[in-house]
């Protein structure tokens, strides 16, 4: 119970870091007009090493922590991430999930999916969606370059914390071991 | 049995949000501000460090460079002062008139200058967090304004810190008018291509004005509806051409490129709080 706790603590404290730095990168940016979203990374060591329980409730307070900053309804981005997670989860004991190049291509395909449903469900809500739809393109590619950039710092981050804070997750070598 | 271990984590995810969708809204509301609450020191902290990083290098700058800069200062002083003796007598004079041709006042405003703490403009939303709040008397749909013109609306009021909405923003909307003329016309912001300055749209233009790109005409605010001031700057319209149905023109406005650089704003907060809330004024 406690370790879990530790667990999900853990990484939201990870995924506030990252939501930090990446707000500051997008203010760097704003005189661009570009946006980097790193939404994959939020979730991808949550949905391949911890267990569904844990990583659900990290997935879905992380979609929480930024619907809270965000003009939408107060759990949209709780219910995508969650879905994606679930997703995830589902095709995780296919992978060897313990690689870091695994959880950074999954990373890389969450965000793709996750800017995909977001064009399809608001882009019409736009004054002009042909030129929100090369600016949303561009953002794409950014946020994935930064994803691949960053991800592997970024899931070491956590294992380290994890280790750090004694709540690492058990892989089935060390269940049975 | 397999199959139904397969879709566990989705039955899962199913009861998280059934839980979610009985939850009561106050619990909900209670979980959004104490989710904002937490981040927002983070965007403060980091606007105060970037505070702390210009005042160091400002501190590496020559004597000299620092006394031209006072000069140019004095200079700029000098003549702010003749302006608002200007601005004095302008508005005795329109207080004046008001009085002479029994019209309703405009509303009146109090300046509460704050720093930008975070920028946030994607395609979906253009906002910016400020660093004052509720504890600084902000309200929320108080004007914003810098040096280049109208900025947006105050959003979200929060203890210390306020979102503003921008005027590129796709949800804002407002009555301007052309400089020069008094015909309302609706503008929306919400056009933002990558790497360019931000751009709104403008509806019901009446088929007698004219703008290109190389003979802008200047766009401000009407002041009908009673939240914003008149005569603040939004923009230049560069592309007008008839609305599909004939009756009027539509066109395009190109925002002020300073807009995606904001580091100070002025929010303008109404002394009377109907002016906020978009109500007729008090009589």
């Amino acid at each position: 119970m406690f370790h879990s706790l530790r667990q999900v603590l853990v990484l939201l404290a990870c995924a506030g870091l990252l939501g930090a730095l990446v707000g500051q990168l997008n203010h760097a940016l704003a005189p661009l007009a570009v946006t980097v979203a790193v939404p994959g990374l939020l979730l991808s060591f949550a949905a391949l090493r911890l267990p569904l329980r844990t990583g659900l409730a990290v997935a879905c307070l992380a979609g929480l922590w930024i619907d809270a900053a965000a003009p939408v309804g107060f759990g949209r981005h709780a219910l995508f991430f969650g879905i994606a997670f679930c997703a995830l989860h589902q095709v995780r004991s296919r992978l060897p999930r313990q690689e870091t190049l695994i959880g950074v291509v999954a990373a890389l395909f969450i965000n793709l999916a996750l800017f995909v449903l977001f064009a399809l469900l608001d882009l019409g809500a736009l004054p002009d969606p042909a030129s929100s739809g090369l600016r949303l393109l561009l953002e794409l590619l950014v946020s994935q370059l930064f994803t691949a950039l960053i991800g592997p710092w970024f899931l070491a981050l956590q294992g380290g914390a994890l280790r750090l804070a004694s709540a690492q997750p058990e892989t089935t070598v060390g269940r049975f071991a | 049995m397999p199959r139904l271990d397969q879709g566990r984590p989705f039955l899962t995810l199913g009861v998280v949000l059934l839980a979610w969708l009985i939850l009561p809204t106050l619990f909900k509301r209670s979980a959004r501000l104490g989710f904002y609450e937490l981040q927002a020191p983070m965007d403060v902290a980091a606007s105060y460090a970037r505070d702390l990083q210009d005042f160091w290098s400002q501190k590496t700058r020559s004597k000299n460079e620092v006394i031209e800069a006072a000069r140019d200062l004095a200079r700029l002083n000098a003549s702010y002062e003749l302006r608002l003796q200007d601005d004095a007598r302008l508005r005795a004079e329109i207080t004046r008139l008001e009085q002479l041709l029994r019209l309703p006042s405009y509303g009146e405003f109090r300046a509460e200058p704050a720093r930008v703490a975070r920028r946030d403009f994607n395609v979906w939303w253009q906002r910016m967090v400020i660093r004052k709040g509720s504890n600084h008397g902000l309200r929320v749909g108080s004007p914003v304004i810098y040096v280049g013109g109208l900025v947006g609306r105050v959003a979200e009021v929060h203890a210390t810190t306020s979102i503003v909405e921008l005027i590129s923003s796709p949800g804002l909307r407002l009555a301007a008018v052309f400089e020069g003329d008094d015909r309302p016309v609706s503008f929306q912001g919400g056009v933002n291509p990558a790497l360019r300055p931000a751009e709104a749209l403008l509806e019901f233009v009446p088929l007698d004005l004219f703008a290109t790109a190389s003979a802008p005409r200047r766009l401000v605010t009407s002041g009908l509806g009673g939240v914003y001031p008149p005569g603040l700057s939004v923009g230049e319209v560069v592309q007008l051409e008839p609305s599909t149905d004939g009756l009027f023109k539509t066109g395009r406005v190109r925002l002020d490129p300073r807009l995606g650089r904001i580091t100070e704003v002025t929010v303008l907060v109404p002394l009377d709080p109907a002016f906020a809330a978009g109500e007729s004024p008090a009589p």
